[in-house]
């Protein structure tokens, strides 16, 4: 009983004098250190010999790194449930995906457009997301299946893990693919942002790893299956990250630019070049239809019509602030501005020293002890492989330091080259010796109990010592809880069991979390989210869903208050209201805005 | 980079330096140094002083600030002046304070272990607290001599290691007066003896030796820890019990036994003697002549409340009152006393590292030799003595101090069996967890260290506190000749603050300090230093307001 009790009330408090075993929390974190390396350095040898015959099953191994993140992160559900969308992108991804489970690229603009003016989506000339179909695609094929749109960023995530052993399969040994892939699943599996977001990073991650796993195969036995992959590996990017395409294309022409001195090698490259190729096209087709749907031009992409409308998102930091040609909504100005300002600032903080503010952002590829690993790489340089692998990762950092921001998902391409540089870091520093084998030993114990004792934290969850010691964890996101309200909303809403119209009305001053988002068909939507023009303009849409039961939600009290319609107060809501645009006035020129300007 | 993985680095950094330098250079000179046992205390007892003294600038030398620390340093004063109790002063009634007899003498009531410490260091280094240090480096230096007797040289000097890091320079026994080290050292001597005095292949006078390590131990912890002797002297008499089977053993460790008994002499004696010149009886503790005086210290949990015979200050009430809260109303009871066990299991952190908690399991494989079971009954012992005291403080353990670290050790030794490379990790790891909270400390005033601080654990280092006691002593600095300060609280006064503590020669003192009572009573004060400055204290306000003292 007193055993059972010191078990349960361990974590009661971190105070000492309050704790039963007078440990603190910086006491705790380091026992569970003390226990899991030497628990490691216990087990290690047999861990080993398992790991080491399991890694040569390739179909095993692919299996087991496919469930482990999507396991991983469903044995949390109970603390951070099943992520819905939050940010902007979010939704605009998950209306992507749901166009395309309905089959379709985009729908007609809806007869009360203005109502659902939002970020990131297109309501001329056709109602649809800015964004490119890859990420979509895996949502949609989530929401298909399993009915959740979230179920599509497991699955790619799952894909990712499974990619990043195969293609280390091509570089390395099967132990350190296993390895690595093991640790794609921990890094960028159940805590990673990648895989509690609908904004993506394992698509075009996993197009990395078919890339860049079929490469030295392809260079190795020449053979076609190779080729097919690595150009289905270059569409899957291109329908992701279109722009970093370039950088994907230029970097596998650079793996084989020293082949091509030899003569007898010319014709070989001639063929797999014509088999990516054939392998590609689908994908360029795809772009090519949606940007017709979406836009009405084949050429234009929707994220450049949006760009041309609503100024955003901003533009390269050497192209000038794009000018909206659509009249914004206040949301969509703070948005505009916002983005106009952060470009114009990366702008003016010139490419290098830009460059150089972004280098700490990389570390969302590696946990801080295989910092120590990483310098043993410069090692491998004198291999042109492993040059080759420099140079495509400063290739890519060089790319995306054109963006104004910048996001993890914007180098996904290249996430399996990181791995294989921590892997080629560690198997340098094992062949220093038995020192060097030490030293990598304790890199990856430490490895180890770091995702021990962050997914042991978010697995107890909950409890004092999870929420003192999140805030430490630099490189995790994952939902906790309901911050903005929207599952209570959304509960409230769902126990009603009718079809719902919900106006949204902000207050002075709201920022970025939108709520008016709708799906891809919005008249047979359950819920119907729409913006509060004022009493006789809602008026119109009331008589356009007469058979809804109407709302009023007002986000930015806290917690958001969502009232019936005809019980609100009637009052003009002047931050929030916007005139219906007339087709008849001049246009205004567009001038600079300002921030003000909107309250 | 976010805190928590630079502090992730910075583990990883260090292990990996650990790591790559152990084999060609740690484990090789640290095997060949461990076996030179001199140089070994000599390093140990260095280290933790050294360590210390490089800490003073933003953790400068301890200032006394609680009443037991003042007890112990009137003991260290008396000492000083070759006495082990001072005459009653004719003007007593303004010079009451805690833990203090005015009457038969003015003496503290503290046994004079700690005080003969503090009188040394103050006699040979200017600073009552070089005799807290010295003690520090005395158990750190004995912790790896009492080890030697236990286990490999090797593993001795990790243990010595890991006193420096538990019991040095971030440590409270280190960093007060209270004591705790003096007890620690004298356990160390006890229980290092023991397995020498029973070695057959140690020669007849080593085995001499060692008896007389075992009566100095025995001697010091009766004179610095008198109710916990018992308890040391139960688990001595446990150790050699086993011998007297045969006549052979006995007489193995008969010379040892009566050189021991011969070295303790001198402290009964003592004790003896100190309890004559303060209670003017041979057999009465000046500890229980406070009992019966002032109602203080709380007896012990199955004793009946002590009831004080004399008129209390304000102060002295509430200080009585507060002793008696700690036995709580109810009457010792068997649930009351496993409760109380039980709540001061967390009490034992103070001597593990934590990353030695994943050690502490592997100690029960060692649990077939007897003798360890003996440490384990010892330990036992000791835990279920020391809770017949209502309150708990470490240095109430701090006898088998050592102990704690042989069972350290000795977990660690046997998973060193199973993997070496488990053991050295989880050493690596307490040299880590110092070597942080030193570094922390030693940059005291960056932002990182005030921000990492509130997660420290169990250290007691002083930061330059108490900061109102030092600036008021300041002051007094200053104002020159001889100083009598009557010292005024306000009724909101919290009771524990007592600044009336004086030397042992009160008139002979340059600063007089005394109770306010009052303009008449006062007035008698001055009159019998005539020659003296007069101020007043009031401690009570936002800052201690010193001013002239006006009736």
């Amino acid at each position: 009983m007193v055993l059972m009790f010191y078990l349960f009330h361990l974590f009661r408090s971190f105070l000492p004098l309050h704790n039963p075993i007078g440990f603190g929390a910086a006491d705790f974190i380091e026992l569970a250190l003390a226990i899991v390396l030497a628990g490691l350095a216990l087990s290690s040898r047999i861990f080993i010999d398992y790991a080491g015959r399991f890694a040569k099953r390739a179909g095993w191994c692919m299996l087991a790194l496919f469930i482990l993140p999507i396991a991983l992160r469903f044995a949390m559900v109970r603390v951070h449930p099943i992520p819905t969308p939050l940010g902007i992108d979010d939704f605009s991804y998950v209306l992507l995906g749901d166009l395309l489970a309905h089959f379709r690229f985009s729908n007609p603009t809806h007869p009360m457009h203005q109502f659902f003016e939002t970020l990131f989506v297109l309501q001329q000339p056709r109602y649809a997301s800015i964004y490119p179909l890859g990420q979509g695609i895996a949502i949609a094929i989530g929401q298909t299946i399993f009915g959740n749109p979230w179920a599509g960023v497991a699955l790619s995530t799952g894909a990712f893990c499974v990619g990043c052993y195969w293609m280390l399969r091509g570089w390395s040994s099967p132990g350190w693919a296993l390895l690595a892939g093991v640790y794609a699943a921990l890094q960028f599996g159940a805590l990673s942002q990648w895989m509690n977001s609908f904004w993506g990073g394992a698509v075009p991650a996993t197009a990395g790893c078919l890339v860049y796993g079929a490469l030295p195969r392809l260079h190795e036995t020449g053979r076609r299956r190779y080729a097919i992959l690595l150009g289905a590996g270059i569409g899957l990017h291109a329908l992701s990250r279109p722009y970093e395409t370039i950088f994907v294309v230029l970097s596998v022409i650079l793996f084989f630019a020293p082949a091509l001195r030899k003569r007898v090698e010319i014709m070989p490259a001639v063929r797999a070049a014509a088999w990516i190729s054939i392998s590609a096209l689908p994908a360029l087709g795809l772009i090519l239809l949606q940007n017709h749907s979406v836009t009405g031009n084949w050429t234009t992409l929707p994220y450049m019509l949006s760009r041309s409308e609503y100024g955003v998102p901003c533009t390269f930091t050497w192209q000038t602030d794009p000018t909206p040609h659509h009249e914004l909504i206040p949301q969509q100005k703070l948005a505009f501005e916002t983005q106009t300002a952060k470009h114009d600032d990366a702008a003016a903080m010139g490419y290098f020293r830009r460059f150089v503010a972004r280098l700490p952002d990389y570390r969302f590829f590696f946990v801080a002890p295989l910092y120590l690993a990483l310098p043993f790489f410069l090692l491998k340089l004198r291999d042109f492989r492993y040059l080759w692998v420099a140079g495509t990762i400063l290739l890519f950092a060089l790319g995306t330091n054109f963006y104004p921001y910048f996001f993890s998902h914007y180098v996904a391409g290249i996430a399996c080259l990181f791995l294989l540089v921590t892997v080629v870091s560690l198997e340098t520093v094992v062949s220093v010796g038995m020192l060097g084998t030490g030293a990598a030993r304790v890199v990856i114990f430490l490895c180890a109990a770091h995702f021990i004792f962050w997914y042991g934290l978010h697995f107890a969850g909950g409890e004092d010592f999870a929420n003192t010691m999140w805030q430490f964890d630099d490189g995790g996101v994952i939902n906790t809880g309901d911050p903005q309200g929207r599952h209570a909303i959304h509960d409230q809403l769902s126990s009603i069991a009718q079809k719902h119209l919900v106006f949204v009305r902000y207050r002075a001053g709201h920022a970025f979390e939108e709520w008016v988002y709708n799906a891809a068909d919005i008249d047979s939507s359950r819920i119907v989210w729409a913006r509060d023009l004022g009493s006789a303009e809602n008026q119109k849409l009331q008589q356009y869903y007469p058979d809804r039961s109407v709302w009023l939600l007002q986000p930015d009290v806290r917690p958001p208050l969502l009232t019936p319609y005809a019980q609100a107060p009637v009052h003009s809501v002047t931050d929030t209201v916007i005139t219906p645009p007339d087709k008849t006035a001049p246009k205004k020129p567009p001038g600079p805005l300002r921030f003000e300007e909107v309250h | 980079m976010g805190a928590g993985e630079l502090v992730e680095l910075a583990i990883a950094a260090a292990l990996v330096l650990f790591t790559v330098l152990w084999r060609p250079w740690i484990e090789p000179y640290g095997r060949k140094l461990a076996l030179r046992t001199g140089w070994c205390m000599l390093l140990l007892a260095v280290l933790p002083v050294v360590l210390r003294l490089l800490l003073l600038r933003h953790h400068p030398v301890p200032s006394p600030d609680v009443y037991d620390e003042f007890g112990h340093l009137l003991v260290a004063d008396t000492l000083r002046h070759f006495r082990l109790a001072n005459p009653a002063h004719p003007m007593y009634r303004v010079f009451e304070t805690f833990f203090v007899l005015q009457e038969p003498t003015h003496s503290s009531i503290y046994p004079i272990g700690q005080g003969l410490l503090l009188a040394i260091g103050r006699m040979i280094f200017g600073y009552s607290w070089a005799g807290v240090l010295l003690s520090t480096a005395a158990l750190c230096a004995l912790c790896y001599w009492m080890l030697r007797g236990w286990t490999t040289p090797n593993w001795a000097l990790a243990g010595g290691m890991i006193a420096v890091f538990e019991f040095g320079p971030l440590n409270q026994w280190m960093n007060s007066y209270w004591g705790g080290s003096l007890a620690a050292a004298a356990g160390c001597l006890v229980f290092g003896a023991l397995p020498r005095l029973r070695d057959p292949q140690l020669q007849e006078r080593h085995r001499v030796y060692a008896g007389v390590c075992l009566g100095a131990g025995l001697g010091i912890n009766l004179i610095t820890r008198p109710y916990e002797s018992i308890f040391l002297l139960v688990s001595v008499i446990l150790f050699l019990i086993p011998t007297l089977k045969s006549r052979e053993r006995i007489l193995t460790i008969g010379r040892g036994v009566i050189a021991a008994i011969i070295v303790t002499l001198p402290a009964v004696g003592v004790t003896f003697l100190q309890n004559k010149r303060v209670t003017g009886n041979w057999t009465t503790l000046p500890y229980q002549l406070s009992q019966y005086q002032y109602g203080v210290p709380a007896s012990l949990t199955f004793q009946p409340d002590p009831r004080p015979h004399r008129d209390l200050t304000p102060e002295q009430q509430l200080e009585y009152k507060a002793q008696l809260s700690f036995r709580g109303e109810d009457h010792e009871t068997l649930r009351n006393y496993l409760l109380r066990l039980e709540y001061r299991v967390r009490f034992y952190r103070f001597f593990f590292l934590p990353a030695l908690f994943a050690a502490l399991p592997f100690f029960l494989f060692a649990l077939k030799e007897r003798r360890f079971q003996w440490v384990v009954l010892t330990l036992v012992i000791f835990a279920a003595g020391i809770n017949f005291f209502p309150a708990f403080q470490f240095h109430y353990l701090a006898a088998v101090t050592c102990l704690f670290v042989l069972v350290s050790v000795t977990g660690l030794a046997q998973l060193n069996r199973l993997s070496q490379e488990a053991a050295r990790l989880l050493l690596f790891l307490c040299i880590l967890h110092f070597a942080f909270w030193y570094t922390v400390h030693l940059f005291d005033q960056q932002t990182f260290s005030i921000a990492l601080r509130k997660y420290e654990t169990w250290d007691a280092l002083n930061h330059g506190n108490p900061e109102r006691r030092i600036e008021v002593n300041r002051e007094l600095a200053k104002t020159p000749g001889k100083l009598l300060v009557f010292v005024r609280y306000s009724p909101q006064h919290i009771f524990q603050d007592e600044w009336v503590y004086n030397d042992a020669d009160i008139d002979a003192a340059r600063i007089v300090w005394a109770r306010d009572l009052g303009p008449e009573e006062d007035a008698k004060l001055q009159a019998y230093y005539p020659d003296r400055t007069a101020l007043l204290l009031e401690p009570d306000g936002r800052a201690p307001g010193l001013v002239p003292y006006q009736p």
